[in-house]
């Protein structure tokens, strides 16, 4: 068959894009070359939904953050993901940083983001009190907020499934040619056909890009690490807390996250390799130094995990979304680096915004006009339901009567509707992104060997076709008995 | 002259067994010490504990589901094969008496060449005997075939 | 609902208090486990070395489990498994589930906390490097290799010598894996030694001590880990790294008692323990709850906690006794809170070779004859002693010593007739080093 739209890369801006596509009557396949939605830049940021300051003004970036911004409450609402509104500070601590608050102030008056204040440090430390006294003034915009991104991405992703978009996993796009007037995208299972295509690459946009023409722009892979600590730090501060922007940076970031953790990051480090997500001791000193500047009573002693995650820096000033100038039918969104996630909402209605301008025919479907609740995803999340409403959960079926994650309350329910989910979760980590089951105090120490069997069980896997998260991060060798391999005990002499 | 960490308290006193001097015992700082490094030198002794594949016969037609609701102490991954119809499990095994270090290897081999199939009680004996040690090696939980 | 004692964890905590409260009197006991069996760790730890001290022979883990769990035969103890306990107030009312039951709520005369405790991940000690498959607890691969019959590697790199960490260098050897070397950043191994002799020398196994793991490289499964030497402060020394090809590393660094329960009730906790504050009969600082096993504080062997937990049965049964008369009585206080009036009681702090004791404090009088208090040194000591000191500086009691190292729990034994005569003051728990009263 020829599709009508295929997208590239299913990250939050691919995802995006397919949610906005599918209430069009358009045949839209989603390629991915990873074995789930979400595992590139997606899966490790800060979180964060900016306001809208940071930006130069008159930029896309600026437009798209601010009304992304605006779009994120209500679709959040819409696909029951986790957000909350908590606001942001930028913290100042000296007369040069006051004069960076107002700047980024009236940036975001110009960028139209709303109720802004700059505020003194009476102000700041009533709102934060565990903030470092020295602060001066600080920027506050109420509008800002944290969300878990990949839970976006995937509940776009789920929608984009019900509404008849097909995902494809582990197919990278190995090639792209043109033949009989539509495209030929080659995947290792095969061929894909389209008559467009939309590059959502993110890392690889670039090199996806120069498969069609010689690209203007190349990424630059920026890494980012991070701390997560235990939810008994979560309470350190209640809204998102920037550091005054250094050159090149936004600083360091001390915010909660959805879950209830403390995240502290990221570094910036221009790398080579766009896969290198390693952590190393001399970014995590740096991030340690930074935050406790900031917020001195954080206890670095309740990490329980540390990660990266690599930006896809362009070497542009802003977002490059847009047709393609010399091919025809060929769209992208890339070089979307922060404030990306922010964006994805307004991002994805921009990209079909340039189809109609394109002029491609966008009916929208039956289903979506005669419900529009087909737009929207509802799932069982135990941890967050009243007595009332466990109760009778779980008298209607008691698989969400079993705790299987202890750390966040994770019932094997929530694990089943994961793994039997439109976009089926068949990897540990990929159950921990749909159910934050394991990711924990004890970072799945207790839930790991129930979540492998149910992934065993319901995707009919041997033990040794359990994978963490990526291809090839096998959990077991065999079965425990079968590589005895003789070994002699040490003589006593 | 046989070196040895002695393992009577917490201290960890390092024994010197002297085998051309009727295993004597130097290093030591109580009774207790020197009877350990001559044991210990000549004839050293351990319990090997271990787990058998134990197999049970999976109810053909339940192959969906593999495992509805077996009753505890039944793993929860199990090293299975879903196109097999029975369920691997490990039944944790010890031999009855400590066996000479020597033999460690041949009773781990005769661990992992067996399969049992249950119910066993606690105590009960898996292989008499075992590697021509003296010792049998015994079941250290019950296990109970699950219901049809 | 109700019950008269509730205690959270079937472990070997749990199931010793829920023993020990019945023959204390106490019918109505509602044990409630989140496993599906009883017996909790313990099922896991296949080898032996358990129960000298208590049922006077070398058991397996299994087999101890079973013992414990065997003393509950023919009483009216319910234990319900598969329940995982949600939240406890501090009026001793607990929520909980489990899919039989479904949600419910129910309170109790009286709490036991037996929760136990976890193990400290790669995260607490932040080891920077990639994330591959192949991290992960001892703990959680004893689970695997001797309970899910799923080996997890071939060539394996141990990090801390911690107990559980031993045991599984062994297990994993015998099962057919290299275990390359056992890593411990402290210039001493927390382990017993047997543990060291029995499972990592029967084996030749290194142990390296004063290094640590400094990266840990694999994309997808672990490909190799870096090694360092540290230096007196634990820091790692540029120039000394060697890195080790392994598929798997096996995390023993550490344990920690499992208190998020505790913190519902609003119990409060000692930082040093991670436990909660006990006064010697285990009371935690809510009226009604005790607390006893790992989730009070990490103990060395399971006979101490059957120890300890048989003296938690006692006291709730006590509480439970000494309630039924309070509230047949004309004068009843509400919730039995009546029982907090500040008892005289002694409070104990330590010195520096000392990081913790429990209990922390002493209710006055004392119910039984002999009062202990368990504690744990900071390093290896030698030719030293353990001297109590009163407020005004007067030995209360001395203990010689030869050795004494922070794998093994101590513990002093006091007559209650001489702390009830002490009065409400704070004593110190010091260990004095030889050279240093030589000064």
């Amino acid at each position: 068959m020829i599709y009508d739209v295929a997208i590239i890369g299913a990250g939050i801006i691919g995802a995006s894009v397919a949610y906005s596509l599918s209430r069009y009557d358009l045949s839209v396949v989603l390629l991915e070359k990873e074995c789930d939605v979400a595992l590139g830049t997606t899966r490790a940021n800060s979180g964060i939904v900016h306001a809208g300051y940071d930006p130069p003004v008159g930029s896309l970036m600026a437009a798209l953050n601010v009304e992304g911004n605006a779009l994120m409450p209500d679709l959040c609402r819409d696909l029951d993901v986790l957000f909350e509104p908590c606001g942001s500070l930028v913290v100042a601590h000296n007369a040069d940083e006051d004069k960076v608050v107002r700047e980024l102030f009236a940036r975001g008056l110009q960028n139209g983001v709303p109720d802004m204040e700059i505020i003194g440090r009476e102000r700041i430390l009533s709102m934060e009190p565990n903030l470092n006294a020295a602060v001066t003034t600080a920027l506050w915009a109420p509008t800002a907020g944290i969300v878990n991104p990949w839970d976006l991405c995937i509940a776009m992703c789920e929608v984009f499934v019900r509404l008849g978009g097909r995902i494809l996993l582990n197919s990278e796009v190995l090639a792209t040619g043109r033949d009989d007037g539509h495209w030929c995208l080659t995947i290792p299972s095969g061929t894909i056909r389209a008559q467009r295509v939309i590059n959502t690459a993110g890392l690889y946009s670039d090199e996806v890009h120069a498969q069609v023409s010689p690209p203007d722009f190349t990424i630059l892979p920026a890494r980012g690490q991070y701390y997560l600590l235990d939810k008994s730090q979560g309470n350190q501060v209640r809204s998102v807390i920037f550091s005054c922007p250094a050159k090149d940076t936004k600083g360091v970031v001390v915010t909660r996250t959805v879950h209830g953790n403390l995240m502290i990051g990221p570094t910036k480090e221009y790398i080579h390799d766009k896969d290198d997500t390693a952590t190393t001791a001399d970014g995590l000193r740096e991030i340690r130094k930074k935050a406790l500047k900031m917020v001195g009573s954080i206890n670095f002693r309740e990490n329980i995990a540390n990660f990266s995650g690599i930006r896809a820096n362009p070497d542009k000033d802003d977002f490059l979304i847009r047709k393609v100038s010399d091919v025809d039918h060929y769209y992208e969104a890339a070089g979307i680096k922060s404030p990306g996630l922010a964006s994805a909402p307004a991002i994805g209605r921009y990209v079909v915004d340039l189809l109609r301008e394109d002029g491609v025919p966008l009916p929208e479907k039956q289903r979506v006009l005669d419900d529009p609740l087909t737009m929207t995803r509802r799932i069982v999340r135990f941890n967050r339901m009243r007595p009332d409403e466990r109760e009778a959960l779980v008298k209607k079926d008691a698989r969400y009567g079993r705790i299987v994650c202890r750390c966040e309350t994770v019932t094997e329910g929530e694990v089943l509707d994961a793994i039997h989910s439109p976009l089926p979760a068949q990897t540990i980590d990929a159950v921990k992104r749909r159910t934050a089951a394991g990711l924990g105090r004890c970072q799945g120490g207790f839930c790991g060997p129930r979540i492998a069997a149910l992934l065993a069980e319901e995707l009919h896997l041997r033990p040794t076709e359990i994978i963490k998260d990526r291809t090839g991060s096998y959990l077991f060798t065999g079965p425990t008995g079968a590589e005895h391999s003789g070994k002699e005990p040490r003589d006593a002499r | 002259m046989i070196e040895l960490t002695c393992i009577v308290c917490p201290k960890g006193c390092r024994l010197r067994v002297d085998e051309n001097d009727g295993y004597k015992v130097t290093g030591n700082a109580c009774p207790r010490g020197a009877a350990y490094g001559r044991e210990e030198a000549l004839d050293p002794k351990r319990v090997v504990t271990s787990t058998v594949r134990i197999l049970f016969e999976r109810d053909a037609e339940s192959v969906d589901s593999v495992r509805p609701d077996l009753p505890a102490p039944l793993p929860l991954v199990s090293y299975f094969d879903p196109d097999l119809p029975h369920i691997e499990a490990r039944l944790p095994v010890k031999t009855s008496v400590p066996i000479p270090k020597a033999k460690i290897a041949d009773v781990m081999n005769a661990v992992h060449a067996v399969t049992v199939r249950g119910p066993y009680d606690i105590g009960d004996v898996i292989i008499k005997n075992v590697a021509e040690t003296g010792a049998d090696l015994i079941a250290t939980r019950d296990l109970r075939v699950p219901d049809a | 609902m109700h019950a008269d004692l509730i205690i959270i964890g079937a472990g070997p905590a749990g199931l010793a208090a829920a023993a020990e409260a019945h023959r204390h009197g106490i019918r109505d006991i509602l044990v409630l486990e989140r496993d599906n069996e009883p017996g909790g760790i313990l099922n896991q730890c296949i080898h032996n070395g358990f129960g000298l001290h208590i049922y006077k022979e070398e058991l397996t883990g299994p087999e101890y489990a079973a013992r414990a769990f065997d003393e509950l035969r023919d009483t009216s103890v319910v234990v319900k498994q598969d329940t995982m306990v949600l939240s406890v107030s501090p009026d001793r009312v607990l929520s909980a589930i489990n899919p039989a039951d479904g949600y419910f709520e129910v309170s109790a005369g009286a709490i036991i906390l037996a929760m136990g405790c976890r193990e400290r991940t790669r995260g607490a000690i932040a080891i920077p490097g990639d994330r591959p498959s192949g991290i992960l607890t001892a703990g959680a691969a004893q689970r695997y290799v001797n309970i899910e019959g799923c080996m997890v590697g071939k060539r394996v790199v141990l990090l801390g010598s911690g107990d559980i960490g031993l045991i599984m260098a062994r297990r994993m050897t015998l099962e057919g894996a290299e275990v390359l070397a056992c890593v411990e950043l402290m210039p001493f191994s927390g382990g017993l030694t047997r543990n060291i002799v029995q499972c990592l020398q029967d084996y030749n196994i290194p142990l390296m001590l004063s290094h640590t793991i400094t990266d840990i490289r694999g994309k997808n499964r672990l490909q190799s880990v870096t090694v360092s030497k540290v230096d007196d402060d634990l820091r790692p020394i540029p120039g000394t790294e060697t890195e080790m090809e392994c598929d798997t590393l096996l995390l023993s660094v550490g344990l920690i008692p499992e208190n998020e329960l505790s913190k519902t009730a609003g119990v409060e906790l000692d930082p040093r323990t991670g436990g909660p504050r006990v006064t010697d009969d285990t009371r935690t600082t809510v009226p009604g709850i005790f607390a006893c096993g790992n989730v009070l504080h990490v103990h060395d062997l399971v006979d101490n906690v059957t120890l300890e937990a048989r003296k938690a049965g006692r006291a709730a049964a006590r509480f439970l006794r000494e309630e039924k008369s309070d509230n047949a009585g004309p004068a009843r206080l509400p919730n039995g809170h009546g029982r907090t009036h500040p008892a005289p009681s002694l409070t104990i702090q330590t010195d520096h070779n000392v990081i913790y004791t429990v209990p922390q404090s002493f209710r006055l009088p004392l119910p039984d004859k002999t009062a202990d208090i368990y504690f744990r040194v900071r390093s290896i000591l030698r030719e030293c002693e353990i001297v109590l000191t009163d407020a005004a500086g007067r030995i209360v009691r001395r203990v010689p010593k030869d050795y004494m190292t922070p794998g093994e729990m101590e513990k002093i034994t006091l007559s209650a007739d001489a702390l009830n005569e002490l009065g409400t003051q704070t004593l110190t728990l010091s260990v004095v080093e030889q050279e240093a009263r030589d000064d």
